[in-house]
């Protein structure tokens, strides 16, 4: 009995050394890049009733008082119970929401913003002139850069409020309009501001109610009564689920206890389109990518150029450092080439992208050579830093660092180092560098840029001419003369002759998808921007 | 109770409580060591300096070091664990909260495992060199070497994906139903008793084998003392004393190590709130449950060295 016992053993164990030596089975699934769709019209009338459950890996420290979410993050968690002034369409052109129109005298320079006049926030209180100024005032109090430009707010009418500004800056509608989440006064004014705290059922003009929070667990939203689209919104909740664990992730959306997921982690994306490919083919599972280019996220590499005794501090290295990153075997290497690569501050093909720069290309003898011109032909010694997720493209681009001569360390990080890296600009040598891309480069890169911006700042170097042309944008006068204005920003930064590479190599847009069950029936937002649904006009066919 | 064991008892206390102490040093040193700000992360990039000196200031983290612990310490003694900047509540009020899912998981666990644990072992020692041995051996051994991450997510595919039985995520408390609860719970529970179950296993069948041909075995046998009180009355107990120290053991290492389960079946207990906290560098609720662990730990161990004094009268003398 043992000895049978014993050869059967052997057996199983050598079938399973066999079979772990066998070549993997060529995959049938199509190329998950391809699964991109929009969701199929739906023939029925909306369904009244239901409770969305979305699970994400985004975490907000508090969606209760609008003021303190400043990540974009953040949007997730905000825009069931709050409205901004406009919002984004699918070409990533604003259009009204709370506001009917806007009006702008850059010569004043002013905003006056003409407000919709059936709207009540979800407590009963009126969204008039009256809320928008003090909201402003509260934005203004927690030095939000969005309304650190307004001088004043002037109510003119019951709906219609004049916002005057300190100088012109064409980013402006966007930065108020499409940034600042209204709250209830009567919200605002309980708001204890030493105690920090915050109201979990804060309220704002949106279709939702905040009816519970904790922090990296869940957010729950109930049906606001007083919602002014009238019918909707169709659901009756919103639970917004917390899922730090990729494969739990996905495992919980292919066994439907969630009905839609989004997560910034590309491996559990792709896994999740190898997976569920064929409910993919036939619409049961929807797959959203951004289309539109707006609020995307572009990864890249900063080097730290605030030191002046760095070699980081001399433009040739910065450029160096473009032409010795290959972006596109990045992409291959480190996202099996799903995911979009870029040379400059813009989504390919998007309104903001120059398509006549002469960007960077892999060129390592150009590389060297101008390592060599800076006097480092000897190379030198430097750190690459960034979160555990990107640890393959730091190693990636430490090997190819190593083949001009400059010897990488990878440092993986934490988020709180990472951020504080970030926000204080004390980073060593090279850090990974995130940024939104939006058709707005004058904000977004302002963000990364200015003085008094939040990112990245106090660790790059502030040229004049750069600090000059971004000023230039900001006073634009007309679209045309901002576009223009913006490409030559594209090209003093990003030029393979003379850019200063501040931000040194941009390498890929990350493609963030969002996972829902064919039943979810909405106006496929996400492929606006990838943070915001459409709550309200959001429905579950089931 | 006897004399000895009372001061046995007291000895252990004293040692137990010194012990703590310490380790509320050690700790609030070493994160006082750690880079970041709780109040940095919480106001986020838009943050003056002003704000951040000014929260800084109000919450006392402007403070020496020395008296931030002191404060803290003094604190815990009059029930409170300080604020929480992240969580903007009651340190106390979260944990608590958060150690009830962790203590239904590890409780719930840390009883199947000694119930099957022990008993699997006793059947497996008195059965030695048969076939139910060696399927109970083999198990053990497949039991210890399996990666919990592993068997939870398999778990997830088979109940959860496959057969869709099961819940993927969270937790139930239980006065929101048994049935809803026993089915969030139920494969946390499988994945965390698995690997104590298959180590309870083996010592207890090790401890049984060196007790099952003891002199006082063989004379009770002779005595014509049944199968039964011979297993539970001499065998067991004797076998119990090197069992007890790794049965309280596990169950204190059980709370400290449900991070990751916890995080696999996104339950909100005591492991996921240290991630978060580590993460947002809201040190205060990291010192706290280290503490609460730490208090754990060091109360099994007392309850070892007092279990042993009533199994062993030989030890109350040490």
């Amino acid at each position: 009995m043992k000895k049978a016992l014993a050869v059967v053993l052997c057996l199983c164990m050598s079938l399973s050394l066999l079979a772990g030596c066998s070549s993997p089975e060529d995959e049938n699934v199509s190329n998950p890049g391809d699964a991109d769709q929009v969701q199929a019209a739906v023939s029925t009338d909306p369904v009244y009733g239901g409770t969305l459950r979305y699970a994400t890996n985004q975490t907000c420290a508090t969606p209760g008082y609008t003021p303190k979410c400043s990540a974009n993050s953040a949007i997730v968690f905000m825009s069931p119970a709050y409205e901004t002034l406009a919002e984004f369409d699918e070409k990533a052109e604003i259009v009204p929401k709370l506001a009917l129109s806007w009006e702008t005298v850059p010569e004043e320079p002013s905003i006056t913003w003409h407000l919709r006049e059936d709207v009540q926030f979800s407590d009963g209180a009126i969204f008039n002139a009256e809320a928008v100024k003090r909201n402003i005032e509260e934005y203004q109090s927690c030095s939000r850069s969005e309304t650190s430009n307004i001088t004043e707010c002037i109510v003119v009418d019951e709906y219609t409020v004049k916002m005057v500004l300190g100088h012109w800056d064409t980013s402006a509608v966007e930065s108020i309009g499409t940034f600042i989440f209204f709250m209830s006064p009567d919200a605002l004014d309980a708001y204890d501001v030493d105690t920090l705290s915050a109201s979990a059922t804060s309220y704002g003009t949106g279709p939702f109610v905040i009816s519970s929070f904790e922090p990296n667990v869940q957010t729950s939203y109930v049906k606001n009564e007083n919602y002014w689209q009238e019918g909707l919104p169709y659901l009756d909740g919103v639970e917004i689920i917390y899922i730090g664990e990729a494969s739990t992730l996905n495992a919980a959306f292919q066994s439907k206890d969630v009905d839609l997921i989004y997560s910034g982690n590309h491996d559990g994306s792709m896994d999740l389109m190898r997976t569920m490919a064929a409910q993919i083919e036939t619409g049961d599972v929807v797959v959203e990518t951004n289309t539109s280019g707006q609020l995307l996220v572009m990864n890249g590499l900063i080097p730290n150029s605030a030191d002046s005794s760095s070699p980081w501090a001399d433009a040739r290295v910065r450029r160096a450092l473009c032409y010795a990153i290959d972006r596109e075997a990045i992409k291959v290497a480190c996202y099996n080439g799903e995911q979009e690569t870029t040379n400059q501050w813009a989504y390919p093909g998007s309104i903001a992208y120059n398509e006549d720069l002469n960007g960077f290309v892999y060129n390592p003898e150009k590389a060297k050579e101008l390592l060599a011109d800076a006097g480092y032909a000897d190379g030198f010694t430097t750190m690459l830093s960034g979160l555990q997720s990107s640890a393959n493209v730091l190693t990636a681009c430490a090997a190819m660092l190593e083949a001009v001569g400059i010897h990488g360390e990878v440092n993986v990080i934490d988020t709180a180092t990472f951020n504080s890296y970030m926000l204080n600009g004390n980073w060593e040598g090279l850090m990974i560098h995130s940024a939104s891309v939006g058709s707005d480069v004058g904000l977004y890169m302002g963000r990364h840029l200015s003085y008094n911006g939040s990112f990245y700042t106090k660790g790059i170097d502030h040229p004049q001419e750069a600090m000059d042309l971004l000023e230039a944008i900001s006073q634009a006068k007309t679209d045309e003369e901002k576009a223009r204005l913006q490409d030559e920003m594209q090209v003093l930064m990003y030029d393979a002759d003379d850019g200063l590479a501040l931000f040194g190599s941009p390498l890929t847009m990350l493609k963030m998808r969002t996972f829902k069950h064919g039943y979810v029936v909405d106006d496929n937002a996400m492929m606006r921007t990838p943070y915001s649904l459409d709550y309200a006009t959001c429905w579950l066919n089931q | 109770m006897p004399k000895k064991i009372l001061k046995m008892i007291g000895k252990r206390l004293v040692q137990s409580m010194i012990t703590i102490f310490l380790v509320t040093v050690i700790l609030f040193l070493l994160m006082q060591l750690v880079e970041g700000n709780p109040i940095v992360n919480y106001l986020g990039s838009s943050a003056t300096e002003e704000q951040i000196a000014y929260y800084t200031h109000l919450y006392g983290y402007d403070q020496p070091v020395l008296v931030q612990y002191w404060n803290w310490v003094t604190g815990l003694f009059q029930g409170t664990m300080g604020f929480s900047i992240s969580y903007q509540k009651e340190i106390s009020e979260i944990i608590f909260s958060r150690l009830s899912a962790t203590l239904n998981v590890v409780i719930f666990a840390f009883i199947i495992a000694v119930l099957f644990g022990v008993s699997f072992g006793i059947i497996s020692a008195l059965n030695r060199g048969r076939l139910i041995d060696t399927v109970i051996s083999v198990i053990a051994n497949i039991g210890i070497s399996m990666p919990i991450f592993w068997v939870g997510i398999i778990l997830i595919l088979i109940f959860s994906i496959k057969l869709n039985i099961l819940p993927t995520y969270g937790f139930v408390p239980m006065s929101e139903g048994f049935i809803p609860w026993f089915k969030a719970i139920i494969m946390p529970v499988i994945v965390c008793s698995f690997s104590a179950l298959a180590q309870f296993t083996r010592q207890t069948r090790s401890s049984m084998l060196e007790v099952i041909n003891q002199d006082y075995v063989l004379t009770a046998r002779a005595k014509g003392v049944g199968q039964g009180t011979i297993i539970v009355k001499h065998q067991l107990r004797n076998a119990l004393i090197p069992l007890i120290t790794i049965l309280v053991n596990r169950f204190a290492v059980m709370i400290g190590t449900t991070v990751l389960i916890e995080s696999i079946f996104v339950i909100p207990g005591l492991g996921s709130l240290m991630i978060s906290s580590i993460t947002s560098r809201d040190f205060l609720v990291v010192e706290n449950c280290v503490l609460i662990i730490a208090i754990f730990v060091t109360a099994a161990n007392l309850l070892i060295d007092i279990l042993y004094g009533f199994i062993d009268p030989r030890i109350r003398d040490i």
